[in-house]
């Protein structure tokens, strides 16, 4: 029976709440678990800030944690990790979203975390950590599946917000592998170390499981079944339950070998009916599982039947939500699960996961349909998917999801799909990726589609014109064609329409004409306001802010920034590229206004957001660096205004057809070097080199690790250090973050 | 501050040229002379200059670099002075002074010789 998608989406339980309800919750103790009260015990009363469990699969982990939580009463801030957490931005989400569910702060703090092109390193991690170390409430935060973080930018932030547990709270992880912080916290002695031995179970710990699972066993026996496993406790569960099944002695259990895990595994599994088994196998594809979902996946409508079959046989199901509607395959079942799925019907896994991707998309979770069709090799259906999704999951400050996407289709693939090659290229262009964008834009130049945008915008051609104006890579008269092309094209409720207004506007202003320029900035923001894309709207108000001030009409000028600053606040889009015009513009009316503590404010603002306007959006590069130039000449800072008119000639070196701003670079260049304050006696700005660098400083990483990450030779590092600290007026690390933060390059 | 502190923070402060501790504590007043014959500029480039000539530390270098551009010198004019003391100063010195001019330009010249694909 084929499950009626219609019918499926009507009966698909909350889906979102619920795994998010599960993930930050604090499992429930499964009833007559193994105490390890002692242990608890040791970690609650050692001052160190960090437990590290560490061990292989079955050795109960989890149910550790999950007993300490119950026992604790300080604050838990659970977070059960998983493969989408290897993601900084993510993870530091999650972390938050822990913490707040503790009841430990707002949920402004999660929102902060998440923020269009949010900087993880700069921003985002010193932001949770200052709040973890303001924290007047004691709390534990509990790490479960710690080794699914793979990535050093995690582990990255995972250092910085676990320097700032303040004295009293705790970190407590569960990990399979040793974690990379451990070296250096064992060292400063502020970490206290349980593993396998720790972990292992003796022989009355066994007889409890074997009590547990209503098979009588003798003392002598219990003593050898627990030697033979080595303690190991899922061994002896199996054990238990594989006596409870054969109504017979307990299985042989010898080690931690994966392969006596398979064996047990195997056991249990021979002992199920036909059917139950293929349900069990074919459903480990699923991250989690609801009866909907199976029986789409399976094709069956017996499926939501064998769901509740297993249940009750309690075969290593953990649910999700408290209404039991969403489950999940403990970890080590899974993976064994999949290995016979692998073994034994190789051939359907495709199919299966093609599946539970069309039960995703029906039910409003397109985001899910995409990692399962990952698993598939149908590139068409994926990357037609991850093109509509591209733009609103990146609105939505999931950058690192789109970025996580475009690395499993994998750049082949991408190739083959002009539009999603489009957006990529998007992608490295906002983010400043200097070494991707030019090999992006040159294969999105030469391809062509012409089927119907799975993004949204009217044709490949317009969407092609607008990334083209964007970059403007050969002169205005080219970016007022290419933005005008788009313009025609875009209709009114088209989500590209004021993305190409205000590219036009642009060309305007570059090409010189002021009236239209300004006249399509209000239209395109008065477009971006309506249809929500707050980041157009901070763009085109900062424009229109700046030409207002040449203007001198200051008071319109303030209500202009007046919203954009507001919005960028909201919004969190203090990292986004184009709004350092916002900053640079309330830089401007601060000195108009002779504040300057203000205007030094707005200027560190908009200094520390300049790296990542590169010359991929000359325009933008080259407009914020003379504008702020402009602004440090004005406090008579001369020496900065000249670092700035050095970085736009490294932009006018790769774009030297820039219009009308050219002139006024020149024009500037000329009054820079007849204004009297040529010497400079106070402190030289941050490089954009230098500001990459300063986030790093947070970290315990040796000036090696911060080269790797980088991409620079650990010398240049070194002399990037000391130029930082002669900059900051510093002489050691802590205090360079410090200072930093205090002038807001670091932080909030 | 203990004893130790004390002197480990001056030594840092000198290793990395803390302008102003180094004008207060050692008496060495470092801003560049405004209203003398030579404009900042010139006396910036000077500084290079005779900061290669005696074979200065690579922070030295690095220092009066930033200096100099930030008195309104091109990376041209800096990496001039070099070309145009190396008849008196020597190749030895003037290939000693290289890494601190680059670090001052933002040129990662470690990097550079390093990877193949890279100017």
């Amino acid at each position: 029976v084929t499950v009626d998608s219609r019918d499926a989406s009507l009966a698909a339980p909350e889906l979102g709440q619920s795994l998010l309800d599960a993930k930050f919750s604090v499992p429930q103790l499964r009833p007559g678990t193994v105490s390890r009260a002692g242990l608890i015990q040791a970690a609650r009363s050692n001052a160190c800030r960090l437990v590290a469990v560490t061990a292989p699969a079955g050795y109960g982990k989890s149910t550790f944690l999950t007993e300490w939580a119950a026992r604790e009463d300080r604050r838990v801030a659970w977070v059960s990790l998983d493969r989408f957490d290897d993601d900084p931005v993510t993870l530091l989400a999650s972390l938050a979203s822990a913490y707040c569910r503790a009841g430990l702060a707002g949920p402004d703090l999660v929102l902060d975390m998440r923020g269009q092109g949010v900087s993880v390193l700069g921003r985002a991690a010193p932001r949770l950590a200052a709040e973890f170390r303001a924290s007047m409430v004691p709390f534990v935060l509990m790490l479960d599946d710690l080794h699914d973080l793979r990535s050093s930018a995690c582990h990255d932030v995972l250092g910085i917000v676990m320097s700032a547990i303040p004295r009293g709270s705790q970190v407590a992880a569960a990990s399979r592998d040793e974690l990379p912080e451990l070296p250096r916290l064992r060292a400063a002695g502020e970490a206290l170390e349980f593993g396998a031995d720790d972990l292992a179970l003796d022989a009355a710990g066994a007889r409890q499981i074997f009590a547990n699972a209503k098979v009588a066993v003798t003392a002598e026996l219990a003593a050898a079944v627990t030697e033979r496993a080595e303690g190991w406790p899922v061994g002896l569960y199996l054990a238990a339950l594989i006596a409870k099944q054969s109504h017979g002695q307990p299985a042989t259990v010898t080690g931690e070998d994966r392969y006596v895990a398979d064996y047990l595994y195997r056991e249990t599994l021979i002992r199920q009916p036909k059917a139950i088994q293929r349900f069990l196998r074919r459903t480990a594809v699923l991250d989690q599982l609801c009866a909907p979902l199976c029986e789409a996946v399976l094709s069956s409508s017996a499926a939501a039947i064998h769901l509740r079959q297993v249940e009750a046989h309690s075969l290593f199901l953990t649910p999700l939500d408290h209404e039991r509607q969403w489950y999940r395959y403990h970890a080590l079942f899974r993976e064994f699960l999949l290995g016979e799925l692998r073994r034994i019907e190789p051939d359907i896994i495709a199919t299966l996961h093609q599946r539970a991707a069309d039960w995703y998309e029906s039910s409003g979770s397109p985001a899910q349909a995409v990692e399962h069709l990952l698993q598939t090799t149908d590139w068409e259906r994926t990357t037609r998917l991850v093109t509509a999704l591209a733009l609103p999951t990146y609105m939505a400050g999931e950058l690192s999801t789109v970025q996580r996407w475009f690395r499993a289709v994998g750049d082949v693939n991408i190739e083959r799909y002009p539009l999603l090659a489009l957006h990529k290229c998007w992608e490295c262009v906002l983010t400043g990726d200097i070494t991707e964008a030019p090999r992006w834009a040159a294969i999105v130049d030469t391809s062509s589609f012409d089927g119907v945008p799975a993004n949204g915008s009217a044709s490949f051609d317009s969407a092609r014109a607008l990334l083209r104006a964007t970059m403007c890579a050969t002169g205005p008269d080219a970016m007022v064609a290419d933005a005008s092309f788009a313009v025609a094209q875009e209709a009114p409720w088209s989500p590209w329409r004021d993305t190409a207004l205000w590219a036009l506007a642009e060309a305007h202003l570059l090409a010189g004409d002021l009236e239209r320029a300004r006249a399509l900035f209000a239209e395109a923001s008065a477009i971006a306001a309506e249809v929500g894309n707050a980041d157009n709207m901070v763009a085109c108000e900062s424009h229109l802010a700046w030409l207002a001030m040449d203007h001198g009409d200051w008071q319109e000028a303030a209500g202009r920034l007046d919203l954009a600053l507001a919005t960028i606040e909201e919004k969190r889009l203090h990292d986004y590229v184009y709004s350092s015009l916002a900053f640079a513009g309330a830089a401007r009316l601060s000195v108009h206004h002779g504040d300057l503590k203000e205007a030094h404010r707005q200027l560190a603002r908009a200094m520390r957001a300049r790296p990542s306007a590169t010359y991929l959006l000359p325009s933008l590069a080259v407009r914020l660096r003379l504008q702020l130039a402009k602004v440090y000449l004005a406090i008579a800072d001369a020496g900065t205004a000249r670092q700035l008119l050095r970085e736009i000639d490294d932009v006018l070196i790769h774009r030297p057809a820039l219009g009308t701003l050219s002139n006024e670079v020149d024009e500037f260049r000329r009054a820079l070097t007849s204004s009297a304050t040529s010497g400079q006696a106070g402190p030289l700005p941050l490089t954009p080199a230098e500001l990459r660098l300063l986030p790093y400083l947070q970290t315990h990483l040796t000036a090696d690790m911060i080269a790797q990450r980088l991409f620079l030779s650990s010398h240049t590092v070194k002399t990037q250090v000391k130029a930082v600290y002669r900059k900051l007026g510093v002489s050691s690390r802590d205090d360079a973050v410090q200072k930093a933060t205090a002038i807001g390059l670091l932080g909030r | 501050m203990d004893q130790a502190a004390r002197y480990q923070e001056i030594l840092r402060r000198l290793a990395i040229i803390d302008e102003k501790f180094i004008g207060d504590q050692a008496g060495l007043g470092l801003a560049l002379p405004g209203a003398r014959i030579l404009d900042p500029k010139t006396a910036a480039l000077v500084r290079v200059g005779v900061l290669a000539a005696i074979g200065a530390p690579e922070v030295c270098l690095e220092w009066s670099s930033s200096r100099a551009l930030a008195a309104g010198a091109t990376e041209g004019e800096i990496t001039g002075v070099l070309l145009a003391i190396a008849p008196v100063i020597g190749l030895g010195r003037m290939v000693g002074a290289t890494s601190g001019v680059a670090g001052a330009l933002g040129y990662d010249i470690e990097a550079a010789l390093d990877d193949p694909g890279r100017p």
